[in-house]
């Protein structure tokens, strides 16, 4: 017998270090203890009842959150590019048309990923800290019929809520299917999928619920499924099959379940107990103190002589608040500060907004006064130490 | 990639700008949606109001209103966003003749007009930089360095036919006509390629850098009403100012010099190095720029150069820079010529730095200041402050009289940390110098450093009036970086009504405040 070449790696011998810090970045946000017991508990089957029961009750959660009464609600395996692919791959077969509304780094993605599959893919683009207006919007889809418009409702990358009046008529007008990556913004602000007309709406599990990134909450209406079900082809993805997603979470009214995947139960423990904070605080006093909070950060953000990034009040997103860098900084040394000296990370740009951005991140439990009173502390501290000197 | 109508970045001045225009004008079409505004590395001229906000403004917030004493400065707010802010400048007419490079014929300026000869009391001092600003804006050249990744901070409008006429310099430089809508597809596209490379790319956790293209070439802005325009012999006097420390005069002189000769290289060199030394980057940069386009190997400009890109965070136009010089430093150039090197490609600070390094190994007795103080620039670039501070201070026992390798060593030791030795090394350059501006600036950014913000007050505010004050030309521009870095240290004063004066960029009462006089 020969004995194993690789030999045991040596780290593993030691024990797991993870510190603690504060996490306001744009996500993932701490957890707090009550969601991590929850994640705690000891590992059943992934299609024992007990898990069944505890998945109906994460359906009826997301129902709640989403404020929609679609049937076909779930919560994907894995994160807010999971759930995009899901509603991507199911959606859109090769050839169709696609347009997908870039005004950050999401819609760069979901423009990708339909590419991917073979769809003809147009963007309309509107600049960081912008949004599209309907006008724009009603241009595109006449112009280039797709089958789906996506849209990021919370653009974390810039910090820009989008509004969304109006949209779900233009795109069911056209044809089209709406949907709306809300992955940074639900739970925060006020969204009703129903009531907006949005087919196809998904968000992850770290941002505002604060529990452990692992799942994403999904929902397709009736219309989406109508075209999902009538496909040619069978979607690329049988991991992100629609028909055997629902069937595991009996979303499709059948007596037996068969087994599709593993699902990732433990996460499945921690994102029902997230959903039940959010239901004992209430959904409308959540969207209503993330709002407060912003709102008293961003007023404390400028009397510190720092700017935000998204001038329009009513276009920025509570959750992500993106600041100008301040001149005569580098935006990195200020971030590398503050996690050094503060323990407290923020972020800095991405994608469009690298380099002229510093974010924050206020979500879920992490969105509170005190909080913002930290992050501002942390800001004043940095500006302090880190100015540039000239040459 | 559906290019629709994407609404571009608001400037706040422009539209500011537009918004006074348009007061009186019936509503165009739907309000712009963009909101957010990006700092840019672009020198612009500032006129919005205190605390404006930019974006969607509310009519009525004219840039032009002027407060009841005409001695105060006119309010600008938002300097962070610009190099320059133009303070009460002396109106003449809407359309001198002999001003060279603004000419404009477009609906908006007669709107502007029209607002302007409204009328007021005293001084009819208005703001010509109104002008300017439109056009700054409008050229303005952007950084298409993707590392930068910077955006633009420039509004689509839709103003018909409008032409606007970019200024680059007389004679040597073409005029360039360009409509709305031309600029507009450049930039749209510009933008959007740049999009489309960067929009995939996470900032952290990136590999080393790419390397990166020299940067494009920066647009340099003059004076609207120059009173030295004709003088003679302006380039000597512009020199002798330069170096008695009145800078304000020394960059008008130079200007009026390049204005009579746009060939002439060392005037370019003097006026960018000039300007550096008043805290202002990004004029410094297009002046050195234009030199070498004049004369690529002046060493002394090379420098300048890859100090302002140092300062800038341009490593890769820093590297370039330097390695230009370097390659044409006597001692190298021998050797190189002997050895027949050839570099391919854009050079790396490795590269550079190893260029540097052999050059100083050649005549390890002596000390080359010139060499010692590349070096310390290429320690810097790597911030690795203790080397570059040990290069400068190998320079100034070379020249201890030299107030530039003095604020060079203290600016080193202040991003090292080192603050109160900073404070120093400033305080040298300032007895060599007083009218040293940039100094002042990075002793005020010490003094913040080191929790003495009131004194951190007094040097800005310094330096502000210095650069405001000037007798024969009304029109004063103060460095926004200084302004930035003023509102950051009252602010951290807590002194809410200070704060605001801050903002609202009222110099005076913040010096009667303060006690500067």
């Amino acid at each position: 017998m020969t004995s194993v070449s690789v030999p045991p790696p040596k780290c593993l011998q030691k024990p797991l270090v993870v510190p603690h810090r504060h996490m306001f970045g744009p996500g993932p946000s701490n957890v707090p203890p009550r969601i991590l017991k929850a994640g705690a508990n000891p590992v059943i089957g992934h299609m024992h009842p007990e898990i069944f029961e505890i998945m109906s009750d994460i359906k009826s959660g997301i129902q709640y959150m989403f404020q929609t009464q679609n049937s076909m609600t779930f919560a994907v395996s894995g994160t807010g590019h999971t759930a995009m692919e899901c509603a991507i791959f199911n959606t859109v077969e090769s050839g169709e048309s696609v347009l997908s509304g870039v005004n950050g780094i999401w819609g760069e993605r979901a423009a990708e990923m339909a590419e991917r599959i073979g769809a003809t893919v147009n963007t309309i683009v509107a600049p960081p800290g912008g949004f599209l207006t309907n006008a724009d919007i009603e241009q595109a889809l006449s112009k280039h019929q797709p089958v789906v418009f996506f849209l990021a409702h919370g653009e974390s990358s810039t910090g820009v809520l989008h509004p969304l009046d109006g949209i779900g008529e233009l795109c069911h007008k056209y044809n089209c299917l709406f949907l709306v990556d809300s992955v940074a913004s639900m739970g925060g602000t006020p969204l009703r999928m129903d009531q907006q007309g949005i087919d196809i709406l998904y968000t992850g599990s770290q941002k505002v619920l604060n529990a452990p990134p692992g799942t994403a909450p999904i929902s397709f209406s009736e219309r989406a499924c109508q075209k999902i079900f009538s496909r040619r082809m069978k979607p690329v993805s049988f991991f992100l099959d629609l028909g055997w997603l629902a069937n595991y979470w009996g979303c499709d009214g059948k007596p037996s379940r068969l087994y599709h995947h593993t699902g990732p139960v433990t996460a499945f423990y921690s994102l029902r107990e997230s959903l039940a904070v959010l239901v004992e605080e209430g959904l409308e006093n959540s969207w209503d103190r993330h709002h407060r909070v912003a709102e008293y950060f961003h007023q404390g953000l400028e009397s510190m002589g720092l700017k935000l990034f998204v001038k329009e009040k009513k276009a920025r997103l509570p959750t992500v608040t993106t600041i100008v860098a301040p001149h005569g900084y580098d935006w990195k040394e200020i971030t590398t500060y503050i996690m050094k000296t503060h323990n407290l990370e923020i972020s800095g740009g991405l994608g469009p907004s690298v380099g002229l951005v510093l974010r924050v991140g206020l979500m879920g439990c992490n969105s509170s006064n005190d909080n913002v009173d930290m992050v501002l502390a942390a800001l004043k501290d940095a500006l302090k130490h880190c100015h540039k000197s000239k040459v | 990639m559906q290019q629709q109508e994407s609404r571009p970045l608001l400037s706040p001045s422009i539209d500011d700008f537009l918004s006074e225009i348009r007061s009186d004008a019936p509503p165009r079409g739907p309000p712009i949606s963009n909101t957010a505004v990006l700092s840019t590395a672009l020198d612009l001229v500032d006129l919005s109001e205190p605390g404006a906000s930019g974006g969607v403004r509310t009519p009525g917030r004219s840039p032009l209103r002027r407060k009841a004493s005409s001695r105060s400065p006119r309010r600008c707010a938002d300097p962070e966003e610009t190099e320059l802010i133009q303070v009460e400048v002396q109106r003449t007419s809407p359309r001198t003749p002999e001003r060279i490079a603004l000419e404009q014929v477009s609906p908006p300026v007669e709107g502007w007009d029209e607002v302007n000869l409204d009328g007021d009391d005293g001084g009819g001092k208005r703001c010509t930089s109104v002008h300017s600003s439109r056009e700054l804006l409008w050229s303005a050249e952007f950084e298409t360095d993707p590392l930068t990744k910077n955006c633009f901070d420039v509004q689509r409008l839709d103003l018909g036919s409008t032409q606007v006429l970019i200024l680059q310099s007389t004679g040597t430089h073409t005029a360039e006509y360009r409509s709305d809508t031309e600029f507009w597809d450049r930039m749209q596209a510009e933008w959007e390629e740049l999009a489309r490379r960067n929009w995939l790319e996470e900032s952290e956790g990136q590999g080393p850098p790419p390397p990166t293209d020299p940067p494009v070439q920066r647009v340099y802005f003059f004076h609207t009403n120059n009173p030295y325009r004709g003088t003679p012999s302006a380039f000597t006097e512009g020199q002798e100012k330069a170096r008695g420390g009145d800078l304000n005069a020394a960059v008008l002189l130079l200007e009026a010099a390049i204005l009579q000769d746009p060939q002439d290289s060392e005037a370019w060199q003097v006026l960018g190095m000039t300007q550096a030394e008043n805290e202002n980057e990004q004029a410094a940069i297009a002046s050195l720029q234009r030199c070498l386009e004049l004369r690529p190997n002046n060493l002394p400009a090379l420098m300048s150069l890859a100090v302002s890109f140092t300062n800038s965070g341009v490593q890769g136009g820093a590297c370039d820079a330097l390695h230009r010089w370097i390659t044409h430093h006597p001692p190298i150039q021998a050797a190189a010529a002997a050895g027949g090197h050839a570099s391919q490609g854009p050079p790396c600070r490795q590269e550079v730095l190893l260029l540097f390094q052999d050059a100083a190994l050649m005549n390890p007795d002596s000390v080359d200041p010139d060499l010692q103080t590349g070096l310390g620039v290429l320690y810097n670039l790597s911030s690795d402050f203790k080397r570059a501070e040990q290069a400068f201070s190998a320079a100034l026992s070379s020249r201890p009289q030299d107030y530039l390798l003095w604020n060079r060593l203290g600016a080193t030791l202040a991003n090292g940390d080192r603050s109160e030795e900073a404070v120093e090394a400033y305080s040298r350059a300032l007895e060599l110098q007083p009218g040293f501006i940039r100094s002042r600036y990075n002793l005020g950014i010490s003094c913040i450093n080191l929790g003495a913000h009131r004194e951190a007050v007094s040097n800005f505010l310094l330096a502000l009036n210095q650069q405001r004050t000037d007798q024969r030309c009304s029109q004063q521009q103060m460095s926004a970086n200084i302004w930035a870095a003023l509102r950051i240290a009252v602010s951290m004063m807590d002194r809410p009504e200070l704060s605001q004066a801050a903002e609202a960029g009222d110099l005076d009462l913040l010096m009667r405040a303060f006690d500067v006089v």
